[in-house]
């Protein structure tokens, strides 16, 4: 991204009519490392990649339990994701102590878009430098939309933001058809067949990189990990036919920028 | 006021029974053998109860605004002392208990909603389990703050929960219990509590409350209106309360099953002597293994 002369302030529009703070924003989120989301009739996944800061260092959570029937996978700067976080966990406990029922999950997606929004129309705030992938099951059925520092928000049948996101949005284009009539066990081997395509390199998926998380119809926001994770990653090897790797084509970070996790994201 | 109900019911049962219905209490005596005495002769004395409650009105004399009058309250009724007669508190009764073991704890409550002579439900919870956690908090007395303060536990769990990445410790639950019900001081919850759940170390923990959160570790809680009835009975568990060991960490040396058939008997035999008191016991018992669930028939009268 070039630098201009209305990128100053989230206030100041420019002559084609965009908002270059949001869209510097935007592109923190295409920094993260990759995550994918994708639902069934009944259920909703979600899988990430993990980084971390080097070898001494764990990895960076990126999938976050709101509630029993709601969680988010995020990409971006992991303290704005934080904030956000403990914002919505605070309004879903709020909304069970005063009406006794699950909060909505669109309806929270709604309240997070505002409070994004607020954020690109003021002079003392910048924009939320962290997109979201929010699963949840509700009395609807499986739901997983997508927000972003813009503003927006959009339901998915399946998506993935972050790093190197393409090569698995190739794949859910590919295989969406198959998606709402999958097993869980089958919604979870597309998500990891999906992200496999994600990884720089000749890395491989392995349990300790990679997080996964289930919500549906009985069952609660769950994360699957260790053996039961290192199941699902051999059984996807064995079948084969995972995501093709990035193409070349599709921009990395420049060598002389400090690498991401330096900064915060994540 | 509960003074003046007992010696309203000792005039009237001193004409009444003759029978040995009212058995003395034993411990020898096997709970079905109990029951099966007790139950049929209750009837007939029931109606002789009630008349006979009636038949003593409670007078008393109110100042309202200066002037002085009479006034014929029921017994059982709170009766407002403002001139503009508002009165937030409701008894709705309820009797909980608690037994702390070395390895369990046992908490039990009535599930009968009553208000003055009339009963509003047969079937209520009074134990809750806060946040999925193993610990529970069993209240007793005015039903809309019972549910308030629940709400506000559960939210503050929640929070608590949240933040600390782990599940809220029995220990850390009732002193924040004790903080929620200090903070209404000024216009407490009318309610009696009593936490029970499993300590960090797997012995059981009971903490006793009084409506405005004076809180301690004990051996054996009795709360509510059967308090003073079951109060006797449970400390025969609790033995020698003296040692400073026993200040620390309380807990009975009896094994899980003779505590659990004290509080079942004990009950039953507070059922039969207060009106508030009766319809069904919920008794959980908690361990390493989990949370059992025993459900005590009542006289329904």
């Amino acid at each position: 991204m070039f630098r201009n002369q209305y990128d100053t302030d989230v206030t100041v529009w420019s002559p084609q009519g965009r908002l270059h703070q949001v869209e510097y924003a935007m592109e923190a989120v295409k920094q993260g490392s990759a995550c994918l989301g994708l639902t069934s009739k009944t259920h909703a996944v979600l899988c990430a990649l993990k980084r971390s800061p080097n070898e001494l260092g764990s990895y960076q959570e990126k999938i976050m339990k709101i509630d029993d029937h709601m969680g988010i996978s995020i990409a971006g700067l992991t303290a704005d994701a934080r904030m956000l976080a403990k914002y919505m966990r605070t309004e879903a406990l709020n909304h069970k102590y005063v009406y006794g029922t699950q909060l909505q999950a669109n309806r929270l997606a709604t309240d997070l878009a505002d409070m994004h929004q607020r954020c690109t129309q003021s002079y003392v705030r910048r924009p939320y430098g962290v997109g979201m992938l929010i699963a949840a099951h509700d009395a609807t059925g499986p739901h997983l939309m997508e927000t972003s520092p813009s503003g927006n928000y959009f339901e998915y049948v399946a998506m993935a933001i972050g790093a190197r996101s393409q090569s698995a949005k190739t794949y859910l284009e590919k295989h969406y058809q198959d998606f709402p009539a999958a097993s869980v066990d089958d919604l979870i081997k597309h998500g990891l067949k999906a992200l496999s395509g994600c990884i720089t390199g000749d890395k491989e998926l392995d349990v300790a990189s990679v997080s996964v998380a289930i919500v549906g119809a009985g069952q609660a926001f769950e994360e699957v990990q260790g053996a039961r994770l290192q199941a699902f990653l051999d059984a996807i090897e064995v079948e084969g036919d995972a995501a093709a790797p990035a193409p070349a084509g599709e921009p990395e970070a420049p060598a002389d920028v400090p690498a991401p996790m330096d900064e915060g994201i994540a | 006021m509960r003074r003046r109900r007992r010696i309203a019911l000792v005039g009237c049962c001193c004409a009444c029974v003759t029978r040995a219905t009212l058995a003395t209490y034993s411990f020898s005596e096997s709970l079905t053998h109990q029951l099966t005495k007790l139950v049929p002769d209750q009837a007939p004395l029931q109606g002789l109860h009630h008349t006979a409650a009636a038949a003593l009105p409670q007078l008393s004399i109110t100042i309202n605004g200066n002037i002085p009058s009479l006034k014929q309250t029921n017994w059982k009724e709170q009766v407002s002392k403002r001139a503009d007669g508002w009165q937030p508190y409701e008894d709705n009764g309820g009797t909980v208990v608690a037994v702390a073991g070395p390895d369990f704890v046992i908490i039990g409550a009535d599930t009968r909603l009553s208000v003055n002579y009339n009963i509003l439900s047969r079937k209520v919870t009074r134990i809750h389990g806060i946040s999925g956690a193993r610990t529970f908090i069993g209240t007793a007395g005015c039903w809309s703050d019972t549910q308030g303060l629940l709400k506000a536990m559960q939210g503050l769990v929640g929070d608590y929960e949240w933040q600390q990445q782990h599940s809220i410790s029995t220990a850390a639950l009732a002193r924040l219990l004790s903080n929620v019900l200090y903070s209404r001081r000024s216009f407490p919850f009318y309610t009696h509590n009593i936490v029970a759940g499993l300590d960090r170390e797997g012995a059981g923990a009971v903490y006793g409350y009084d409506p405005v959160g004076s809180f301690e570790r004990v051996k054996v809680a009795c709360v509510g209106g059967g308090r003073s009835l079951l109060q006797p009975i449970m400390d025969h568990l609790a033995g020698d309360q003296d040692s400073s060991l026993d200040r620390r960490k309380p807990l009975v040396s009896v094994s899980c099953d003779d505590a659990l058939e004290l509080v079942k008997e004990g009950f039953v035999a507070a059922a039969e002597r207060d009106i508030a008191i009766g319809d069904e016991a919920e008794i959980l018992v908690i361990d390493a293994q989990g949370v059992t669930r025993h459900r005590l028939a009542l006289g329904t009268h």
